[in-house]
């Protein structure tokens, strides 16, 4: 895998989500385009490219966001696994493969990022003297699973366009010659 | 590299997220990784600012419309009207007390004492923060309130050479101390803004844009007569004195708590979608 080409897709597609994605949002929700990205490379690479691809799309997004270092890294590796899995039971270019695959792969992100806001919630900017009997405040947790859907809903349009540049990222491995 | 290798390479990496999000303190976790972030965050802005700038303008173009606001054009109209005497009024009156008292010159618009910031992006995550960029950047240090010129933004979590982040005070877990005020005319037919008699509420993030006050009781928010369209503002010691009284939303809702119903919930809703700002004014004065 060419991963130049990687870079600038990764690059892109949370730019971006980080641009425009709000104004994408349907209910709150916005489309996953990273999360597309991330299926595309794991659903092409090779199994260990893909998996490491995974995990740096992660960790790029969470240089953006206010949850800690490593949640999204941790779901987009854990998306990476699961996708690239599956690569040698499903058929990698039919749209419903890329459908399932986005909604599976939300799924997990918004099922990971429920469990943190179970267990961890939120930095507390300051603790105020009549607040003191106050539940603990937590994310809300319905655009996450949302957006799963709205990912899903996306996938075969942005997939299939992925699809045609997809030589620049050469992802086929050189075949070895078989010799007997 | 073997795939026994990497299988374990990639195990490590996965066990330090697990412990990064989800075993070490948010306090210990900012600490380390808010340097990086904060210098890194700004490399995104040459794709994700014209990004916005596009998104924004299609936006505004197609997208429909909403109003948040009840009344007839007509009484709009004649409110504003009301309402451009009163402010001329009071900025003269203003004028004066500057003359008469130098450290009353903080008082006023607060345009003055903030430097304008371009926002390039929002948090892509399930929190609301707005990431800022451009040449003014150097300007602005952590902590800084920031708003806007229908109300309060936020405050600066972080920022690098790059860019920076504004925490919002939408954002789960964001705390200010405020009062609920509403406009009432006088006899003589000047709008003028009345605070309500209440304890102070405690505005908290309530994320998706929204913030709720849950710090009082049904019976206080019944004695206080609070209704939807009304107004609260910021009354916070921590803020800085030229915020003070600034609008940090309107009530959408009053009701008591699901779980607990002798205490009430008040909803409250920035005027603007603070994640759609397209620039934000960091209070670098005092």
């Amino acid at each position: 895998m060419r991963w130049l080409a990687y870079f600038i897709l990764a690059y892109c597609a949370i730019a971006v989500q980080s641009g425009a994605g709000v104004y994408m949002a349907y209910k709150g929700a916005a489309p996953n385009l990273v999360l597309l990205a991330v299926i595309f490379i794991a659903i092409n690479a090779p199994r260990d490219a893909a998996l490491l691809a995974g995990f740096c799309t992660g960790a790029m997004w969470d240089l953006l966001t206010q949850q800690p270092l490593g949640l999204y890294a941790l779901g987009f590796g854990l998306v990476a696994l699961f996708v690239a899995g599956t690569q040698s039971v499903v058929y990698r270019e039919h749209p419903l493969t890329h459908f399932s695959m986005a909604l599976v792969g939300g799924l997990l992100v918004a099922f990971l990022l429920m469990l943190h806001a179970l267990f961890r919630s939120p930095e507390i900017v300051r603790t105020v003297q009549n607040a003191d009997g106050l539940p603990t405040p937590r994310v809300s947790l319905l655009p996450p699973f949302l957006s799963a859907a709205y990912t899903a809903v996306l996938a075969p349009f942005a997939l299939a366009a992925l699809r045609r540049v997809r030589g620049v990222f050469a992802f086929e491995a050189p075949r070895r010659r078989m010799t007997f | 590299m073997s795939f026994l290798r990497f299988h374990h390479v990639f195990a490590i990496l996965m066990l330090l997220s697990v412990l990064s999000a989800f075993v070490l303190p948010a306090r210990f976790n900012h600490r380390v990784s808010d340097p990086a972030r904060a210098n890194l965050q700004g490399l995104f802005a040459p794709v994700s600012h014209p990004a916005r700038a596009v998104a924004a303008w299609f936006h505004d173009r197609f997208a429909a419309r909403e109003s948040r606001d009840p009344r007839s054009s007509q009484a709009v109209a004649d409110e504003n009207q009301k309402l451009k005497v009163e402010v001329a009024n009071l900025l003269g009156q203003l004028q004066a007390l500057q003359r008469v008292n130098a450290d009353r010159d903080r008082v006023g618009p607060i345009r003055p004492f903030c430097t304008p910031v371009p926002v390039i992006g929002t948090d892509p995550g399930n929190r609301d923060a707005l990431n800022l960029g451009g040449a003014t950047l150097g300007q602005i240090a952590e902590g800084q309130a920031v708003a806007y010129d229908l109300g309060v933004v936020g405050r600066v979590e972080r920022r690098g050479l790059l860019g920076a982040q504004v925490r919002l005070i939408t954002d789960v877990g964001f705390r200010v101390t405020g009062k609920f005020g509403k406009f009432e005319q006088t006899p003589r037919g000047e709008v003028v803004f009345t605070p309500i008699n209440s304890p102070a509420p405690l505005v908290e993030g309530a994320g998706r844009g929204l913030m709720v006050v849950r710090n009082l009781s049904v019976a206080d928010i019944k004695k206080a007569e609070l209704q939807p369209e009304e107004w609260v503002v910021l009354d916070d010691p921590d803020w800085p004195n030229l915020l003070q009284n600034r609008r940090i939303g309107r009530i959408v809702s009053v009701g008591p708590q699901r779980n607990h119903p002798l205490h009430g919930e008040v909803v409250v809703q920035p005027y603007s979608d603070l994640l759609k700002l397209r620039e934000v004014m960091v209070v670098t004065k005092e």
